[in-house]
């Protein structure tokens, strides 16, 4: 496979061009952070798995080969972390599912409109908690997809699964999740939330 | 599934977003400033640290693959060294070898030593004979046959000296050993009377 642009600027930060690097950081920080924090639920755990993410890249500099796209090498180092933070946490009888510290993330409602606000924190918790209901490989397919830019055989690649069976739980997922976001919508226009000062 | 679930699937894969509009800006988490500077300082602090030093580590072909040019190359060693061998033993070599393994034979009949009698310095002799010359080569002593004429001259002597029986016994041996010298060539007094 050709070296992409990204697998370019790995090299040259393995040949010690530390400019490279941030480019490549700046253009995978978002979605990686995403990917993370929405699969963890939790900023604390998200910013540990993010650090530990970037971590491997970084010792990995010397071996790195682009055999593959920058962006597989990056979300199969992230996914493998992820899978390795599960194991522990289920070791430590933590895996409860608990909803934790996402406010801190979420950029600050329009304070003028307090309806929208109300509206979209609803929207906002039923989207989070259908994510969070969803089994973990389908879930993983999904944010994987939505966040990684990556196609289904490449995430297939990642999850160690066949291209069909990644794009039978995506469409799982999706389906669950639609219907949990229809489901809220239906909910609010059958109760309308007032308007300010009516 | 149905059809409309599968456009609306389609849908999805091509915006890769599942949530409304409204709802995406709230969900754009960025990771905090001190999480960039941690992380970008940590890959600062790589580059600068000293390299350590790589252990080669050959790949998992590297050990079948030498084994199998080691065998090839002692194949081609021992071939090459086997042609050029042969290649080096020329048709004359091949004969003078038979040849020699002719006079091998004439010594075994002929006598090891020469005559114990030295009428003449030995250091006279005559141009090698392509026998001698063989023997030479192949590494056998010249000593065991004399050449024909210092032969007979030395059974002439024992003639003379009255040691008529050795000099027969002499003379047997010289035919045997050069059953073709032309009988002409002898010396009238060794020649057979009834030739």
């Amino acid at each position: 496979m050709a070296t992409d642009e990204d697998g370019e600027l790995m090299l040259r930060y393995a040949r010690g061009d530390m400019r490279a690097f941030e480019l490549l950081y700046a253009r995978h920080r978002n979605p990686l952070y995403r990917y993370l924090v929405r699969h963890a639920r939790n900023t604390d755990t998200a910013n540990d798995l993010f650090q530990e993410v970037w971590s491997k890249v970084i010792a990995s500099r010397e071996r790195y080969e682009p055999r593959a796209k920058f962006r597989t090498f990056l979300y199969r180092i992230a996914h493998n972390c992820f899978i390795d933070h599960y194991r522990r946490a289920a070791l430590r009888s933590e895996s409860g599912g608990v909803e934790e510290s996402w406010e801190g993330s979420v950029p600050a409602p329009d304070q003028d409109r307090p309806d929208l606000r109300a509206e979209q924190a609803q929207l906002t918790a039923n989207y989070r908690a259908a994510l969070a209901a969803l089994p973990a490989e389908q879930r993983d397919v999904f944010l994987l997809y939505e966040e990684s830019g990556l196609s289904l055989e490449e995430i297939a690649s990642i999850s160690a699964v066949g291209a069909e069976t990644a794009k039978s739980r995506l469409r799982y997922a999706v389906t669950k999740l639609r219907a949990a976001l229809a489901a809220r919508e239906e909910l609010r226009t059958a109760t309308p939330i007032e308007e300010p000062g009516t | 599934m149905s059809a409309g679930h599968e456009d609306e699937f389609e849908t999805y894969l091509r915006e890769r977003s599942v949530l409304p509009g409204r709802l995406t800006a709230s969900e754009r988490f960025e990771p905090p400033k001190d999480l960039d500077a941690i992380v970008l300082d940590k890959a600062r602090r790589a580059i600068r640290a000293p390299t350590p030093m790589r252990l080669y580590r050959a790949p998992r072909w590297a050990l079948p693959v030498a084994l199998a040019a080691t065998i090839v190359l002692s194949f081609s060693i021992v071939l090459n060294i086997s042609l050029t061998t042969r290649s080096s033993t020329p048709q004359g070599m091949i004969d003078q070898a038979a040849h020699s393994s002719a006079a091998a034979s004439v010594r075994q009949q002929a006598p090891l030593t020469p005559p114990a009698i030295s009428l003449e310095p030995m250091a006279k002799k005559a141009p090698q004979a392509p026998l001698e010359r063989a023997q030479a080569e192949a590494g056998i002593a010249s000593k065991a046959i004399p050449d024909p004429a210092t032969w007979l001259r030395q059974i002439e002597a024992l003639r003379a000296q009255g040691k008529t029986a050795e000099a027969d016994a002499e003379l047997r041996r010289f035919h045997q050993a050069f059953p073709d010298y032309p009988s002409s060539k002898l010396p009238p007094a060794l020649r057979d009377p009834a030739k």
